[in-house]
């Protein structure tokens, strides 16, 4: 988890759009079926670690009845999440290939 | 005082020197607290168990403080800076101390039923060697001074990592202990003769390091626990909720 965080981060801003830290939480505790319940706390240092790297970017959102700092994916973040992405489908399969037979074999 | 501002408050007291990034995440930590809060009780909780369960899903401020400090590139190196600093600090500061001990010890006259305490300036010579002694422990001690001052504003201002409890506390102690251990090595105080462990001396006594470096060893450990995160919010008296937002 903790070096998949980036980019489940990423996936989520690029998927649902511009959210603020509790909607991105909300959505990858939902997304991932209650899998992924790490510490809320912890996406805020991730987020801002990504927007100092230029891979997402943020704003205040006063519209709302709190302020609230909303993140988006930059150009640069699009195109990161699409490496990322395929990267972790070739490490799947890779993964797959070891495991996956011999899980169908014993489960079989 | 609810758990949501208890624990804003606890942060708040670990992002300290953090400047704008830790206000920034100091909001966002309250309204992220405040939104699960009113989910939670929604869901039917009581105010304070939504809260507690908010906190408790947020995660440990600690944990929280030390990847926001590692994602401003101020991890390990501005922590290792900062504990450096402080015990130079304490270092020039327990040595003027020792320097001053040897000062009293080497000018303390014992003149009998005239010298009842070691306050008193008359039982002192301040000629030749003691002279030296006194100019070392201010050097010694100004010096230290002047690094524990500017670590202070450094952490205060500039966002060098404050110390952690444990670590700054042990080396309060520490350099307690090894002041003690040169003023033990000096001299063998006749403790039988000593008053409040030697702090004031009949004339008999000589002047004993015991006192000086007790002392200098709970100002050392003073200074460690006010460098503490925790301890500077409470002081500060500061609520996030009464504070700025930047």
């Amino acid at each position: 988890m903790r070096g998949h965080l980036d980019l489940l981060l990423l996936a989520t801003v690029g998927d649902s759009g511009p959210a603020h830290g509790y909607a991105i939480i909300a959505s990858l505790r939902q997304r991932s079926l209650g899998v992924f319940d790490i510490p809320e706390g912890t996406i805020y240092p991730a987020l801002h670690r990504l927007e100092r790297e230029g891979l997402i970017a943020s704003h205040w959102d006063v519209a709302a009845a709190r302020r609230r700092r909303v993140y988006r994916l930059t150009p640069a973040g699009s195109g990161a999440l699409a490496a990322k992405r395929e990267d972790w489908r070739s490490f799947a399969r890779g993964v797959h290939a070891i495991l996956g037979n011999r899980v169908a074999t014993d489960f079989g | 005082m609810s758990e949501i501002e208890r624990y804003l408050d606890e942060l708040f007291g670990r992002l300290a020197g953090t400047g704008a990034a830790g206000r920034r995440v100091l909001a966002e930590a309250e309204d992220h607290l405040r939104a699960a809060a009113s989910d939670a009780m929604t869901c039917g909780l009581r105010a304070d168990q939504a809260e507690h369960e908010a906190v408790t899903r947020f995660g440990s401020s600690a944990v929280i403080a030390r990847q926001m400090r590692a994602a401003y590139g101020g991890g390990r190196i501005s922590r290792a800076l900062s504990v450096g600093w402080l015990m130079a600090g304490l270092a020039a500061a327990a040595l003027g101390g020792a320097y001053l001990a040897a000062a009293g010890q080497l000018g303390w006259q014992s003149k009998a039923g005239a010298c009842e305490t070691l306050l008193s300036p008359t039982c002192y010579s301040v000629g030749g060697p003691v002279m030296h002694d006194i100019q070392s422990a201010v050097i010694a001690a100004g010096t230290g001074a002047a690094l524990l001052l500017g670590r202070w504003l450094a952490v205060r201002y500039a966002g060098l990592a404050p110390s952690r409890r444990g670590i700054a506390l042990t080396a309060g102690l520490l350099l307690g202990l090894v002041a003690f251990g040169f003023g033990m090595a000096g001299v063998t105080p006749p403790l039988h003769l000593g008053i409040f462990g030697g702090v004031l001396w009949r004339p008999a006594g000589r002047i004993s390091f015991i006192g000086v470096t007790a002392l200098m060893e709970c100002l050392a450990a003073a200074v460690s626990l006010a460098d503490s995160p925790r301890h500077f919010s409470r002081r500060a008296g500061l609520t996030p909720s009464s504070g700025s937002r930047g």
